[in-house]
């Protein structure tokens, strides 16, 4: 496969507190391609998140790999993966934002190992708030935004990098209608521009809008086509 | 992309000690005493080693005195300078008058000045009867007179106080006319206390010595400039280093402390997980804690040697005469030779910085290995 992530036989163990073992994705494959928008809808616990950080090279699978534009990237050594991890942009299901740092910087914080000129990270976070509407508070600690706008200041950061593959956890859920579509194009948006998104979600406003005919529904461990 | 010289991992790192002012401050605190109690004795000891060659370079290349079966004794004036010029390599000597003897509140230097030939370096000559006392002298300043007692007491009045750059070697010392010191010191007239010689190469004080004790008549001891700076340097050496290996321990307490705060810090491992989450690799964590190390360490060098420095040179700083050579009152004008600093310099940076950047960045290191979901997952699911 070129262009895109790709689940080859992807199974992730994971242990219960009383001590059983849990197959949260069991011999999953799927592809998803570059340019397109690929949303994942499942009930809460289906492992949606634990997909995710699979393709984020954030967890290593029990079994199987990811494969990144033909790449095993989930066999290769911690060094190799922490650069390559550079590509992705990630927004997790609850925000991960640092409370004490401004808006602006938490947005910023992919870019200061890149090398970018202090002025420039500034720049680029700025630009990539405004795309959410979020440069407002762009020098308000985040502990003092809503849930909404600290969803967007995430986005923020997951975007300011331009990455070549964006994974989304839940992105609309403390949106309102307007946000949750200005959201949804620019997701739409990214992936134009030859990015892999994948999106996960239940919010039914961004499940019935028909933003991408690539859905699939993750049950049982195993991700289902429905478009 | 606009890269920059100087890399946004330091930035960040201010940025990141400006996120717990009180922590960042006490740390660099902790580590600017620290630095300072290591540095003060060892540039006290540089210092004090640069003035003693100075004093000595001023001084005689050597000192003949004179001994009999009773132990010291006056040497004969006017003959042993004689005995010396006709040495070979003696370019100069002259006969000194000086001893002690018991003052008002302990042990007092006196040192006979001659009127017709007083040494460049007394700036205030006393007549028969006169005496000019050193600023550490303890003495009722209200009364004019001064009584010592040695093989005489004498009462002399006393016509001024002087601050010698020699402070260093000689102090509590009293400049009297050479005739009332023979009197006060119970030297017979014409006899002196020792000789002073100059030679005309200074690297062969050594080889004179054996023609020189030769040609005197009776037995004499004597004592090149190389042999009084070494005793009077290991002497200070050895305070300075004992002052420094005390410390030890405080440098022990430093690196734990350190190492606890690290791993306390990197311990909140969601910020971790999540900044590598976001792109960061290890180096990148591990560069960031050690610029942070990096920026306190250099503001604590820096703050420390300055303040060492101050307390060593400032002009009437007496704590280190009383401190290192249990001198009382007594300011130490100490010489300043900017090659001083480099010693205690390396010196603390080895013993202080050096160990807390290893405590730092060995912390780090072994906290930010880990792959980021294990550090993310015990927060998230």
């Amino acid at each position: 496969m070129k262009g895109g992530l790709e689940c080859h036989r992807l199974t992730f163990t994971r242990q219960s507190p009383d001590g059983r073992e849990k197959r949260v994705l069991n011999d999953l494959n799927a592809t998803f391609f570059a340019g397109q928008l690929a949303l994942i809808a499942g009930e809460t616990g289906a492992g949606k998140s634990t997909l995710l950080h699979a393709l984020a090279g954030l967890l290593r699978p029990t079994q199987g790999e990811v494969l990144a534009d033909g790449e095993p990237v989930s066999r290769w050594v911690s060094a190799h993966r922490d650069l390559w991890r550079r590509k992705v942009g990630i927004v997790f299901q609850s925000d991960r934002l640092i409370g004490d740092l401004s808006a602006m910087e938490n947005v910023f914080l992919p870019l200061v190992p890149r090398g970018y000129r202090p002025g420039e990270c500034r720049r680029l976070a700025i630009k990539a708030l405004r795309r959410l509407q979020a440069d407002g508070f762009a020098t308000e600690a985040v502990h003092k935004l809503s849930g909404g706008e600290r969803q967007r200041v995430a986005i923020a950061r997951a975007l300011v990098s331009q990455p070549s593959y964006l994974l989304v956890d839940e992105p609309t859920a403390h949106q309102d209608g307007n946000s949750a579509a200005a959201i949804a194009d620019t997701l739409l948006a990214v992936a134009a521009a030859g990015a892999t998104v994948v999106v996960t979600a239940h919010d039914a406003r961004i499940l019935t809008s028909g933003i991408t005919r690539h859905r699939y529904q993750l049950e049982c461990g195993r991700l289902r086509m429905k478009g | 992309m606009s890269k920059s010289f100087l890399s946004p991992l330091f930035f960040w790192a201010v940025r990141d000690l400006k996120r717990r002012p009180l922590e960042s401050c006490l740390l660099t605190a902790a580590l600017l005493f620290t630095v300072t109690l290591t540095a003060t004795p060892l540039l006290f000891t540089q210092a004090a080693t640069t003035t003693w060659v100075s004093i000595l370079a001023g001084g005689p290349s050597l000192v003949v005195r004179e001994f009999n079966t009773m132990g010291w004794a006056p040497i004969p004036a006017d003959e042993s300078v004689a005995i010396a010029k006709n040495v070979t390599g003696v370019i100069a000597a002259r006969a000194r008058v000086w001893g002690h003897v018991a003052g008002p509140s302990g042990l007092l230097t006196v040192i006979g000045i001659d009127p017709n030939r007083p040494p460049p370096w007394a700036t205030l000559i006393p007549n028969e009867g006169e005496v000019a006392v050193s600023v550490d002298i303890e003495r009722d300043l209200a009364a004019a007179d001064l009584t010592v007692i040695g093989q005489e007491t004498a009462t002399l009045k006393v016509i001024g106080e002087f601050k010698a750059h020699t402070a260093l070697a000689v102090n509590k010392a009293l400049l009297v006319h050479i005739d009332n010191a023979r009197e006060i010191l119970g030297l017979p007239s014409g006899y002196a206390s020792d000789l002073a010689i100059d030679v005309f190469n200074p690297a062969e004080e050594a080889a004179i010595q054996p023609d020189l004790a030769a040609a005197f008549p009776r037995p004499v001891r004597i004592t090149t400039r190389t042999e009084s700076a070494g005793i009077h340097t290991a002497g200070l050496a050895r305070r300075g280093g004992v002052a420094v290996v005390i410390l030890v321990p405080a440098l022990l307490a430093l690196c734990l402390l350190v190492t606890v705060t690290v791993r306390e810090r990197l311990g909140r491992r969601f910020e971790i997980g999540l900044l590598k989450a976001l792109g960061w690799t290890t180096g990148d964590i591990v560069s960031l804690q050690a610029l942070r190390a990096v920026t306190i360490g250099i503001t604590a060098t820096v703050g420390g040697m300055f303040v060492a420095f101050i307390l060593v040179y400032h002009h009437d700083s007496n704590w280190p005469g009383i401190f290192y050579t249990e001198w009382q009152n007594l300011p130490t004008r100490l010489s300043f030779n900017p090659l001083d600093l480099a010693l205690p310099l390396l010196e603390a940076t080895g013993l202080v910085v050096l160990p807390f950047l290893v405590a730092t960045i060995g912390t780090a290191l072994r906290c930010a290995v880990s792959d980021p979901g294990e550090m993310l997952e015990r927060n998230y699911f």
